[in-house]
């Protein structure tokens, strides 16, 4: 069997500059510039942000009313039949063609994606079996539970072995056994050279899958860079790992009228970036060896919220949650 | 590459795992005669299609296998109309038998009548509900996600129908010609041109009766697609063609009986209009085609719904062009 020949990835896999979108008075997308890296990129936002719209243009089912979107180096719609052939999607929506068995769903979109029936029918069974669908596969789909039309869905997206992936919401609905395995099973595939762009709500899922993260917030991308730097701290918190005892840090610094915590063997502290030296200092005086002293990252769950609230006046003014 | 390297698939996944695509992408045509395909299996995947169909095929069978039969049988008129059947005693009010000659032409353009009523109502059912369905479980997201345009999408769809709906209306016909055929065959009167002229006459019937098939299953189809657009819920989309077909029934009735006007009356029945290609060429062959008014109104009325179904085909493109996202279950 030969070594499959993984093609050099197309970096960004997609740009979009000075994109405007709009539905009637609804503006869904505004001035948008954006590069899209390879790898896996989770796309973050509230409902209404734009995720869909985004994917839209991406696909070419929509056009955009100002700016230029490239895909995979192909501009967009002029050559969108040629870039949808290296695209893979799975959409949100629980849809798949009608009446058709699990195979035949596959052999479907992999013909309609451009192989020839033979190569169609091989890569459909292989595409089934990697996604755990091997016995299920001459059952009529709409008899499949939610779980195993997630994975045939994901089959029939990877089926024609796109350049890129999109997925929407591909762990919707799933219970946490089959919510794992999918996730693998996006890792696995990334890990073969396929660019993924993962739209969830669920963002312990582009936790655990994504190296990149794209924050979308009232048609306008309020974040666009890594999850590290996503989730890195406002520069108001700070994590200090010492050596020793967290106690007489933490008694020290409580009695500098700071406000701290222990976490294991770590202590946090609520900090300006001017007060820095003196933590340092504190530190110093007091004997304590720091192995490591940098912003604290938040949970995904928190940098999401204070990124769309930095991004959305409204929501900043008011101090409400996402 | 080896020669034995050359000959291993380059499509494999890995055990368990995955691997891109590396073999050759077919052309587009492949791509749409594999859509066509699906679709045309599409057409009778439920029993009732199944059934509908067989029986529509069937039928005419027997009554081509009767006639054949009965026109052996002695004491007994030759004619289609001898035949005891309820189609055929339908057929006595339609046609007048007495004296009758040579190839029965009207019975053809009765039994072509009735066949593309069959027709409409196979459509209304099978065909116009389509689009509302694949846009209600969102399949059509998944068409366009691909490499298929809308336009790809709608020619393989009336494709599909008009491929299957010719065959329908083609294959009884073609058993009557062959009835026909075996009754009269080249005898002096069996048909209008004599002597071996008579063999091209008869070639000359079966491409008009196909090609009257093809020009009736097209516009048929394509008045079915475009009703479908008209509602949302699939279920509805029959009831408007239904109302369609019968909406301009009505029409016609109402310009006819109140206003006297049967030219403009019969223009927009769309089951007379449907008719035009039959009218036309039966105006060429038979010793007795249909006056010359009836074939004008005919073609007009053509003319219309053609307009009219290249309207829907407008609001095709236009419902496409944004599709709706379903949450249906396939």
């Amino acid at each position: 069997m030969l070594a499959p020949t993984i093609p050099p990835r197309c970096n960004p896999v997609a740009i979009l500059r000075g994109v405007a979108k709009s539905f009637g008075d609804v503006q869904a997308l505004t001035a948008v510039d954006l590069e899209l890296p390879a790898g896996l990129v989770g796309v973050l936002g509230p409902n209404g942000a734009g995720k869909s719209t985004l994917f839209r243009l991406l696909l070419g089912l929509d056009t955009a009313e100002q700016g230029t979107v490239q895909v995979l180096g192909l501009p967009m719609p002029e050559q969108t039949l040629d870039v949808l052939a290296r695209i893979g999607y799975m959409p949100e929506d629980d849809s798949l063609f009608p009446g058709l068995h699990g195979l035949d769903q596959v052999i479907h979109a992999a013909q309609l994606s451009g192989l020839s029936p033979v190569d169609a029918r091989s890569r459909a069974h292989q595409a089934l079996d990697l996604c755990g669908l091997t016995d299920a596969r001459y059952r009529m789909a709409a008899g499949f539970s939610l779980g195993m039309r997630q994975r045939l869905r994901l089959a029939m997206a990877v089926v024609h072995g796109p350049e890129l992936l999109i997925l929407d919401e591909p762990t919707a609905g799933l219970d946490p056994d089959g919510r794992a395995q999918m996730l693998e099973l996006i890792k696995e595939i990334a890990g073969q050279g396929v660019s993924v762009l993962l739209s969830t709500h669920v963002l312990p899922d582009v936790e655990t899958v994504c190296d990149h993260v794209v924050l979308l917030s009232r048609g306008q991308v309020g974040y666009a860079g890594s999850l590290h730097a996503f989730r890195a701290g406002t520069g108001s918190r700070w994590r200090i790992r010492i050596v020793g005892e967290t106690a007489l840090l933490l008694q020290n610094l409580t009695a500098a009228h700071y406000t701290c915590e222990a976490e294991g063997r770590d202590v946090l502290v609520t900090a300006t970036p001017d007060q820095v030296p003196e933590l340092w200092k504190i530190c110093a005086d007091i004997g304590i060896g720091v192995r490591r002293f940098g912003p604290a990252e938040e949970d995904l769950g928190s940098a999401f919220v204070r990124h769309l609230r930095i991004d959305d006046p409204l929501r900043k003014a008011s101090g409400g949650a996402a | 590459m080896s020669e034995q390297a050359k000959s291993v698939p380059q499509l494999v996944f890995e055990p368990g795992g995955y691997a891109k695509f590396s073999g050759e992408q077919v052309p587009l045509s492949q791509r749409l005669l594999s859509l066509v395909g699906v679709f045309a299996r599409d057409a009778f995947r439920t029993t009732p299609a199944k059934l509908g169909a067989a029986l529509y095929l069937v039928a005419p069978l027997c009554l081509g296998a009767w006639l054949v039969i009965r026109s052996y049988l002695p004491d007994l008129p030759v004619s289609l109309g001898g035949a005891g059947d309820a189609y055929s005693l339908w057929k006595l009010t339609k046609i007048p038998t007495a004296g009758q000659a040579g190839c029965d032409i009207q019975a053809l353009e009765v039994s072509f009548a009735v066949n593309a009523f069959l027709l409409l109502l196979g459509q209304a059912t099978q065909v116009a509900p389509l689009l509302a369905r694949d846009a209600h479980q969102g399949a059509l997201l998944l068409y366009f996600s691909r490499p298929v345009l809308r336009s790809h999408y709608l020619l393989a769809r009336l494709a599909a129908a008009a491929g299957i709906g010719t065959a329908l209306m083609t294959l009884p016909s073609l058993l009557l010609v062959l009835v026909e055929l075996s009754q009269h065959g080249l005898q002096p009167g069996g048909c209008p041109w004599p002597g071996l002229a008579g063999v091209l006459w008869w070639l000359a019937l079966c491409a008009v009766v196909a090609l009257c098939a093809v020009a009736v299953a097209v516009a048929t189809s394509l008045v079915a697609l475009a009703a479908g657009v008209l509602v949302r819920n699939p279920s509805a989309a029959p009831l408007a063609l239904g109302g369609l077909v019968l909406g301009s029934l009505a029409l016609s009735w109402i310009l006819q009986s109140s206003y006297g006007r049967e030219s403009l009356a019969r223009g927009l029945d769309l089951h007379h209009a449907l008719q035009a290609p039959w009218f036309l060429l039966t105006w060429l062959l038979s010793p007795n085609p249909p006056p010359k008014p009836v074939l004008e109104v005919a073609l007009l009325g053509l003319l219309l719904w053609t307009a009219l179904a290249t309207l829907g085909w407008f609001l095709l493109q236009r419902f496409l062009r944004n599709p709706p996202l379903g949450k249906g279950r396939a």
